[in-house]
């Protein structure tokens, strides 16, 4: 009945629990699979896993259990004959569950005779919840705050939680109608307390790689050019192409950010962390693939005035401003604000060049931290200035990056990334080696094989 | 074809959109030149009338001027829009490496500073030339009326020229490091070569050299349109269709060489 093997994946969650599988749920199977685990002894370890036995099987009879298969595939109780049938297999075969869901929904030729109309309803009915299981999934799939929403409150002891009950409801009431696109979203959009876009990727990138090319002195003078040229006119033509060095800042990087989610970026140093900052932010452009950058990406790498320092703190403010927001209407209050948290007072009409380093920081800190972005992509080292201005920039930073609807923070302090992130990149030498949820990117990260491969060396 | 037009016009959207904050810090920089003189801005135009003066009365003599009051209107108005040239050139090849910081870690596209740099030479243009023009009235009143019907096109060349030419020597700068240090001896060289001190027939057989200067080009017309109300439409609208097309091309260049340039500063 069911050929294609994430089809019969999300046939054995709908038998065994209901609800559509959760995508590390399905990628896992998969992953066994082609580790030649038949869909047979899939269908029996998942038989045997908690949130079966707990909610579906424990302490129950077998015609309690048939009839939860009957209903969560079905839509109905097993029939007369059915049951009849079943219980002999399990008292004369000794059949287990997974060997009735086995043959109810992968054996072509039914066993026991129900009538045809029956059958197709019930055919049309599973083909329906399969069709919206697999919708489900690719949808949820394309964001991990999305996968976040869909997961049991605890796994051990299992708690299934209000997602998976809500999930499973709705999976109850489908019947003969196929369940459309939108009313996947809907169902998805129910999940959360807060609105979440499931339409709107912020960033998509495919197949990105960047190459950052490393000029040799020779190759950056014209005369040195025109001299070697000129003295190497009697011999042969020297291939200088071997001059050029490239560094593979990044390699092969496909990724999709939802709008809303808060992405921490972890790697070693030079694993190509503030090279995807800068490539989001379109300072830097790939050199093979692409990239559509769907929000407006402010970053905040280094702390760098818009204006000579030769000016004032003033002309810093009012430049950076105007470069934002066009006019300099409402600039009164901006600078008013700007001179009170960062403390310099009159200090603001005097040259950058005269300032102390940690009055530059807290002049920058505060400009750039003045209004809310949409999307921030922000390195470690922006850091906050000099001690007496830290804590309250610590906060100041805390508000600004919980503003901001989409978040990528590049970082090596495990504590910043899990108060601000929901999503973990590892990076490693360039290429992606690591994503989905903060905590798995972050034991990712402190595995052995990652130091060894990327620390230790 | 497509992909060339939407270029151009996110370059032209981004600069409309941002040209108050270009204007601004070009303005800032102007002020902050002269923010410890009491004269402030006036400085550039006395420097120039200094030169004038100084030059004027030395090459005039050296020469055997009969008409004082036509060479110093002459040398006047040519070492001003020369000086502005000059000086948009020589300050081109560290456009970008002063910017270098933000240039590798903001996302404000390259031909901010551009025009940011400009507009400072406009700037600084009209500041000299304001004061330059206002005493050699005294000297031909007929200037004022020339300026106004005459010099519009010659100007609009001379204003589009400030924009593209000093980014291709940027660009050239910024892959080849030692073109910094060659750019003043050429300013030089052509400077000297260019009827600007002297009149172009000073030059006698060897005046074909001013139809390859292509500064004196742009210079000469200006010239002409002030002291003489004359405008060779003809050579001015040819001037005017190249400065676009190099204009269009020099965009481009800048466009294509932005994925490339934080690497390189």
């Amino acid at each position: 009945m069911i050929n294609n093997d994430s089809k019969k994946l999300q046939t054995l969650y709908i038998a065994y629990f209901g609800r559509p599988g959760d995508p590390s749920g399905i990628n896992y199977w998969l992953s066994r699979q082609k580790e030649l685990l038949s869909i047979r002894e899939i269908s029996d370890e998942l038989s045997r896993q908690e949130e079966y036995m707990k909610f579906f099987a424990q302490d129950k009879s077998l015609e309690y259990k048939i009839n939860k298969l009957y209903l969560n595939l079905f839509n109905r109780k097993v029939d007369f004959d059915g049951l009849n049938y079943w219980v002999e297999m399990v008292d004369n075969k000794d059949y287990t569950i997974s060997d009735i869901v086995f043959e109810l929904v992968f054996t072509k030729n039914k066993t026991y005779s129900i009538p045809l109309e029956q059958e197709q309803k019930d055919i049309q009915i599973l083909n329906n919840k399969i069709h919206a299981a697999e919708l489900f999934t690719k949808q949820i799939s394309q964001s991990i705050t999305l996968i976040n929403l869909y997961k049991p409150d605890s796994i051990s002891p299992w708690i299934s939680g209000d997602s998976f009950i809500k999930v499973a409801q709705f999976f109850c009431n489908i019947d003969h109608e196929k369940s459309s696109i939108d009313m996947v979203k809907d169902l998805i959009c129910s999940l959360s307390d807060s609105p979440i876009n499931l339409n709107e990727p912020a960033i998509e990138i495919n197949d990105i790689s960047l190459s950052i090319p490393i000029y040799q002195s020779e190759q950056r003078s014209l005369t040195k050019r025109l001299a070697n040229k000129a003295i190497n006119i009697t011999g042969g033509a020297l291939d200088q192409s071997n001059n050029r060095t490239n560094i593979i800042a990044l390699n092969n990087i496909n990724l999709t950010i939802m709008k809303g989610e808060r992405v921490g970026l972890i790697g070693h140093n030079g694993s190509g962390k503030s090279s995807f900052l800068r490539l989001i932010s379109g300072i830097y452009l790939p050199t093979n693939g692409n990239i559509k950058v769907l929000v407006d990406v402010y970053p905040m790498l280094q702390k760098t005035f818009l204006t000579s320092s030769e000016l004032s703190g003033l002309d810093a403010c009012k430049a950076h401003y105007l470069l934002n927001n066009h006019s300099l209407s409402g600039f009164e209050s901006f600078v008013d604000e700007i001179i009170e948290f960062s403390g310099l007072g009159s200090y603001i009409s005097l040259p950058i060049k005269t300032y102390s380093e940690g009055m530059s920081a807290r002049l920058i800190f505060s400009i750039l931290t003045s209004s809310p972005h949409d999307c921030l992509a922000i390195d470690e080292g922006f850091g906050t200035g000099d001690a007496d201005f830290c804590d309250r920039a610590e906060e100041r930073m805390k508000q600004f990056m919980e503003s901001a609807a989409t978040l990528f923070l590049a970082s090596h302090s495990e504590e910043l990334l899990k108060q601000f992130c929901n999503r973990g990149v590892v990076f490693s030498h360039g290429s992606i080696a690591y994503d989905g949820p903060l905590d798995a990117a972050l034991n990712y990260y402190h595995t052995h094989d990652y130091y060894r491969k990327n620390v230790i060396g | 074809m497509i992909i060339i037009e939407k270029m151009l016009l996110d370059n032209f959207k981004f600069a409309f959109k941002t040209r108050k904050a270009w204007w601004y810090t070009a303005t800032s920089r102007s002020r902050a030149r002269f923010a410890r003189t009491t004269l402030g801005s006036f400085w550039l135009g006395f420097s120039n009338l200094l030169s004038i003066g100084t030059l004027g009365i030395v090459y005039g003599t050296v020469f055997s001027v009969q008409d004082f009051r036509s060479y110093f209107i002459y040398l006047g108005i040519g070492l001003v829009i020369w000086n502005t040239i000059s000086s948009s050139i020589s300050n081109s090849p560290n456009l970008f490496s002063h910017n270098s910081s933000n240039i590798k870690n903001m996302n404000v596209k390259p031909i901010f500073y551009t025009l940011e740099e400009w507009s400072f030479q406009l700037q600084t243009f009209f500041q000299s030339f304001i004061l330059v023009f206002f005493l050699l009235l005294f000297l031909q009143f007929s200037l004022i009326s020339n300026l106004l019907f005459y010099s519009w096109i010659p100007f609009l060349n001379l204003f589009i020229f400030m924009y593209w030419f000093p980014i291709i020597v940027c660009l050239i700068s910024v892959r080849f490091t030692d073109i910094a240090q060659l750019v003043p001896i050429v300013l030089q060289l052509v400077f000297l070569t260019s009827p600007i001190l002297y009149k172009k027939e000073s030059l006698g057989s060897l005046e074909w050299i001013t139809n390859l200067n292509f500064i004196y080009q742009i210079l000469d017309p200006i010239r002409l349109s002030i002291i003489d109300g004359s405008v060779n439409y003809l050579t001015s609208i040819f001037i005017l269709f190249i400065n676009l097309i190099a204009l269009f091309f020099t965009i481009r260049l800048l466009n294509s060489e932005s994925k490339i340039l934080p690497f390189l500063l």
